[in-house]
């Protein structure tokens, strides 16, 4: 990368392009390499001695495109940002570029126990949503309203989303929202938003939460993680998914009576057909939701025809 | 090279629900106070950089849900913090008990160095007052922890208490981090607003 590219590169995007661009050039090699033998050794290895080697792998390659720019950086002083920041905006984007490369091999530790882990708590959760708001404590009409949708959407999205950077980002807009509705209701502080964040993450229900918090908690530094805006929301995140999965009846307001009879009267409904987005009015759908819904008929069909067949040798028999 | 490291300081605010955190936070950092009626502000990590005693100390201050389900959680938010700031309500006797029952955990479960604060908020109500400043002060006393009464409304003694916080802090966390923001590979939160509004006004057309 020569110093002209570099200053040109603001955002992730011209990053991005800049890669994409030119196969060819040494950097892109570079990555490439790093990635080939990073994911070789994957086998062989620790997978957790191996996230080290890529965080460092991110940490050198940074180093080095930035180190050989730093003399004509400082010459010109009138620069807004300082060399630091620029290392840091450059780190990252080598992160990531590099992780989402990495993604599929590096989202979970042990695939078999984090995959199982993940289906339990997406059950459990199921199986708690008969909890209202007033169990809560928050009021009702909150939940009716506009952007409590797009709330539990995004934090749906943090499962699409394909490195660290991102999944962060959707619970960072998804608070914003909730911030948002709280803010029209005239509410403000924890005390008001922590319950209603909760009641969000249960109704959500995102896929593999388990496995998406370990995945952030791994790749980014946990000091950092405890200073910024986006790590409050993300610990706000995480504790709303501790407090759900250890959740006791007091904790809503429940006798045990009352909270057991609530858990066992949804299991035997476990085995009915659940219809995706009953609940969504037809003018939010949008076209990854409507690719889900066919997908969902799909299962049906096929399931429809596999009785069919099942049937129609039974009558053979019969016969 | 390196890369910048975390030198804020993280301060979390503890205490019953209704006794002020948020308010406390924001009077600090925005000099401002908002009744229930005109409030602006969702949850947050309030920041804000203050110069003491020859050195800079950024302030990175988490409020937390001070309901009593949720206590069993508060660990997740402590972690890692330099400075706990515990606020009871002087008007109710039991957001005090509250705040012993905290002071308590800190005392067993913080990190040695904590620097722990006892807030008595509402200072303005004096004459619904339920809990003696004496007791509180003695009960400060005995536990080593910086005590002060306060009014987020008016704003009494506020900047006192984050300057003593910031005085008894250690030096080794006094450095103003650079671009906070990108410190962390995260988005800013402006930025995203930014792009929100965009959103919106193209939707309007």
């Amino acid at each position: 990368m020569n110093f002209e590219d570099f200053l040109k590169i603001h955002r992730y995007f011209d990053f991005y392009n800049f890669i994409k661009k030119d196969k060819s050039q040494t950097l892109y090699q570079k990555i490439r390499r790093g990635i080939v033998i990073l994911l070789h050794q994957r086998k062989k290895e620790d997978p957790r001695e191996n996230d080290n080697k890529i965080i460092e792998f991110i940490d050198k390659i940074t180093q080095e495109t930035v180190e050989k720019h730093i003399l004509k950086w400082n010459k010109q002083q009138k620069r807004e940002k300082t060399i630091k920041q620029k290392t840091n905006e450059f780190r990252e984007y080598f992160e990531r570029y590099i992780l989402r490369k990495m993604y599929t091999r590096t989202f979970r530790l042990n695939p078999k126990e984090d995959e199982e882990k993940d289906k339990a708590l997406r059950a459990f959760f199921r199986k708690l949503s008969f909890i209202k708001p007033k169990h809560l404590e928050i009021p009702e009409d909150l939940v009716k309203q506009k952007g409590a949708h797009k709330a539990r959407k995004k934090l749906q999205e943090i499962n699409n989303a394909k490195n660290p950077h991102d999944k962060i980002e959707r619970i960072c807009e998804s608070c914003n929202q909730i911030n948002k509705i709280l803010d029209r209701a005239n509410m403000n502080g924890a005390d008001s938003f922590f319950p209603f964040f909760i009641y969000q993450v249960l109704h959500a229900n995102p896929l593999n939460i388990h496995s998406n918090i370990e995945y952030i908690l791994r790749f980014k530094n946990s000091n950092l993680l405890s200073m910024t805006q986006a790590g409050y929301y993300f610990t706000n995140f995480s504790s709303a998914v501790r407090f759900l999965e250890n959740l006791t009846a007091q904790q809503v307001l429940m006798s045990q009576e009352e909270f057991e009879n609530h858990m066992n009267q949804i299991k035997s409904e476990e085995n009915e057909p659940k219809y995706l987005f009953e609940n969504v009015p037809l003018e939010k759908l949008n076209i990854r939701d409507l690719r889900d819904i066919l997908l969902e008929y799909k299962k049906i069909a096929l399931e429809n025809e596999e009785l069919k067949g099942i049937l129609q040798k039974k009558q053979l028999k019969q016969k | 090279m390196t890369f910048v490291t975390p030198n804020a300081s993280k301060i979390v605010i503890l205490g019953d629900s209704g006794v002020g955190k948020t308010s406390l936070a924001l009077r600090f950092t925005h000099n401002e106070f908002h009744d229930l009626e005109l409030s602006t502000v969702g949850a947050k990590c309030f920041t804000k950089s203050v110069h003491v005693a020859d050195k800079d100390v950024h302030f990175s201050i988490w409020d937390t849900a001070g309901q009593e389900r949720f206590q069993s959680l508060a660990p997740i938010y402590y972690r890692n913090s330099r400075a706990a700031i515990i606020v009871y309500d002087i008007t109710q006797k039991k957001s005090f008990h509250e705040a012993e029952r905290w002071v308590d955990e800190m005392k067993r479960h913080g990190d040695e160095d904590l620097v722990i604060a006892l807030i008595g908020n509402k200072s303005d109500l004096n004459e619904y007052r339920e809990v003696k400043m004496k007791v509180a002060q003695e009960y400060a006393l005995k536990n080593n922890l910086i005590f002060l009464e306060t009014s987020a409304k008016t704003g009494e003694h506020v900047e006192d208490l984050f300057m003593k916080i910031a005085e008894m802090l250690p030096s080794v966390h006094a450095k103003i981090p650079e671009n906070l923001d990108h410190n962390f590979g995260i988005v800013s939160i402006s930025k995203l607003e930014e792009k929100e509004k965009r959103k919106e006004k193209k939707n309007c057309c």
